[in-house]
């Protein structure tokens, strides 16, 4: 298998070598183009966005954190790619739908700053009949991340911008290390996903309860686990198993060991 | 009132034999180590405990100071002398001497027999130094070490402190020095561990924290200190997350490849055709949530 990988490795190579001198696109990187937006496109479209028919929708959100010209291509169709309901017309400033992606717009610190803090305002007032905003916050934090892990440009900066929301959103440090976690399972580099590889779907009860168990392990907060439930479905295939309502069933105790 | 039975300590010859008898003392006889009990009065209550009065006393009338006094000692217990052997008796009392130093140290015994490689002080380090030596046990407080003699191998016996004289951090390694179970001075310590630091922080991904964002006009001093913490944490964490696109691509190109798509590439390349058949079937195709894997499998 491996020896079979080097040969499309040299065959994509030499074709590269051939296409960038006559000036016409890299086939490879438009493949992985390809590829970065579908994986975008289908964690967006697992998930109905949070928040009424009257907030706002912001498109380019991510560029509160990110300056887009500096951002590789993968980067790019992240930022392009998500956006979050935001604070309704009586609640911003600047009102109606939201637009971050005016390059006069987001270059203006003043913009961001009242973007940001409006955002955050909105993001943080979750209660009772406006349930579920903040998932917007864990989810912003959850792509920032996405981003930071396929563009190393300004990362320093970027990283402390996005720690900055964390304390901003008063995400903990625990659930903002199970979303790290959550981002693995998504490029299959976590326990918990090599477990699923061991225990395909469609198993028996115990083996689901390994699953489960194993996921109970890597995200520790109850409260990232429902926020991020709709993802573990599209990756994890463990609908209603694993991920359960803790409203019904509290911190998945009926999986935990005795 | 019971008789207390007295008991009859053995002596130690070479390779720790003990001999209990006189016959077993002729048997293993060991100049060295008869002198250095002399020294030290052992051997006198040995005899006695024995009742071998008269050998204890014939040895009270030698003098030390004679020249054949070492051959005389032999003749008294009946054991040809070795004129080669050569025994100085002030180097079995300094050995001697050493072992019940060493004793206050440790009872480990493999280091008995390291004894003559052996610094309980700085002068004798030196002067070990200056012998050729090349692996030497440091028993003691503490010890100055010279940088600049190289291949030497310092064995601390409990755990002293090492001085280093040096502003900044030697390479032990390029001048084959070793060091084993010792412990730095404070000052050069001090020097290791912001040199460990320092190293730490180059083989990071994530250099330090941010002050100057804009997020901070907003953002109160706790929120921002915490931040900071959070920072800390996350850069650690995210150190091997990367998203190795190329080689997760890879898999899609070599199903691409097997499935004959290769060719659609291969005209989009060479004729700068749209890609739009590719793009359809990636973008379009119901194979699963990263597309290629599921169908591999099924």
């Amino acid at each position: 298998m491996a020896s079979k990988k080097v040969v499309v490795v040299e065959k994509i190579t030499s074709n590269t070598a051939k296409t960038n001198v006559s000036g016409k696109t890299d086939y490879l990187n438009e493949v992985k183009k390809i590829k970065m937006q579908r994986m975008v496109k289908e964690i967006c479209g697992v998930r109905q966005r949070v928040g009424s028919i009257y907030d706002s929708e912001i498109s380019g959100i991510l560029r509160l954190v990110f300056d887009y010209d500096k951002l590789n291509d993968y980067g790019k169709i992240i930022v392009d790619s998500v956006g979050m309901r935001g604070p309704t017309a009586n609640e911003s400033k600047i009102g109606g739908v939201k637009i971050l992606t005016n390059a006069n717009t987001t270059n203006c610190i003043e913009v961001r700053k009242i973007f940001a803090e409006e955002f955050v305002k909105y993001c943080r007032k979750d209660c009772s009949y406006l349930r579920g905003r903040m998932d917007n916050a864990y989810y912003f934090i959850f792509w920032s991340l996405m981003v930071l892990s396929v563009d190393d440009s300004n990362k320093e900066e970027n990283l402390s911008v996005i720690c900055d929301f964390v304390k901003m959103f008063m995400i903990t440090d625990e659930e903002v290390k199970d979303i790290i976690s959550i981002i693995k399972i998504v490029y299959e580099q976590s326990e918990y996903a090599e477990l699923s590889r061991q225990y395909p779907s469609g198993e028996t009860y115990s083996l689901q309860k390994k699953r489960a168990q194993a996921l109970n392990k890597c995200i520790k907060s109850s409260k990232v686990m429902r926020v991020f439930s709709e993802l573990f479905e599209l990756y994890l295939d463990v609908k209603g198993e694993a991920v359960a309502d803790e409203r019904d069933y509290g911190k998945y105790g009926w999986f935990e060991e005795t | 009132m019971a008789k207390v039975k007295k008991i009859r300590f053995p002596l130690e010859m070479e390779n720790g034999i003990m001999v209990r008898t006189l016959e077993e003392l002729q048997e293993h006889f060991l100049l060295e180590k008869i002198l250095m009990y002399i020294s030290n009065g052992k051997l006198q209550v040995w005899l006695k405990d024995r009742y071998l009065n008269d050998i204890a006393e014939l040895l009270l009338q030698l003098n030390q100071e004679d020249d054949d006094y070492e051959k005389k000692v032999c003749n008294i217990f009946g054991v040809e002398y070795d004129e080669k052997s050569d025994v100085d008796l002030e180097s079995a009392i300094e050995k001697q001497r050493k072992l019940s130093l060493l004793k206050k140290y440790t009872d480990d015994e493999k280091y008995f027999n390291h004894i003559d490689q052996m610094a309980f002080e700085q002068e004798k380090l030196e002067e070990l130094l200056d012998k050729g030596i090349t692996t030497i046990y440091l028993c003691g407080e503490k010890f100055s070490v010279h940088t600049d003699k190289s291949g030497i191998r310092y064995i601390g016996v409990n755990a002293p402190i090492v001085v280093i004289d040096s502003k900044e951090k030697v390479n032990f390694g390029e001048k084959n020095i070793i060091f084993e179970n010792i412990k730095f001075d404070e000052i050069y310590q001090e020097i290791l561990n912001e040199c460990e630091k320092q190293e730490v922080k180059e083989r990071q991904r994530f250099g330090d924290y941010v002050q100057d964002t804009y997020t901070k006009l907003f953002m109160n001093k706790q929120e921002a200190d915490a931040s900071k913490i959070t920072y800390g944490l996350l850069a650690e964490d995210l150190e091997e997350l990367a998203y190795n696109l190329s080689e997760d691509t890879l898999n899609i190109m070599e199903y691409l490849l097997n499935v004959g798509i290769e060719d659609w590439g291969k005209d989009y390349l060479v004729d700068g055709g749209d890609t739009y058949m590719i793009r359809n079937y990636l973008s379009n195709s119901s194979l699963g949530n990263m597309g290629i894997y599921y169908l591999e499998n099924s």
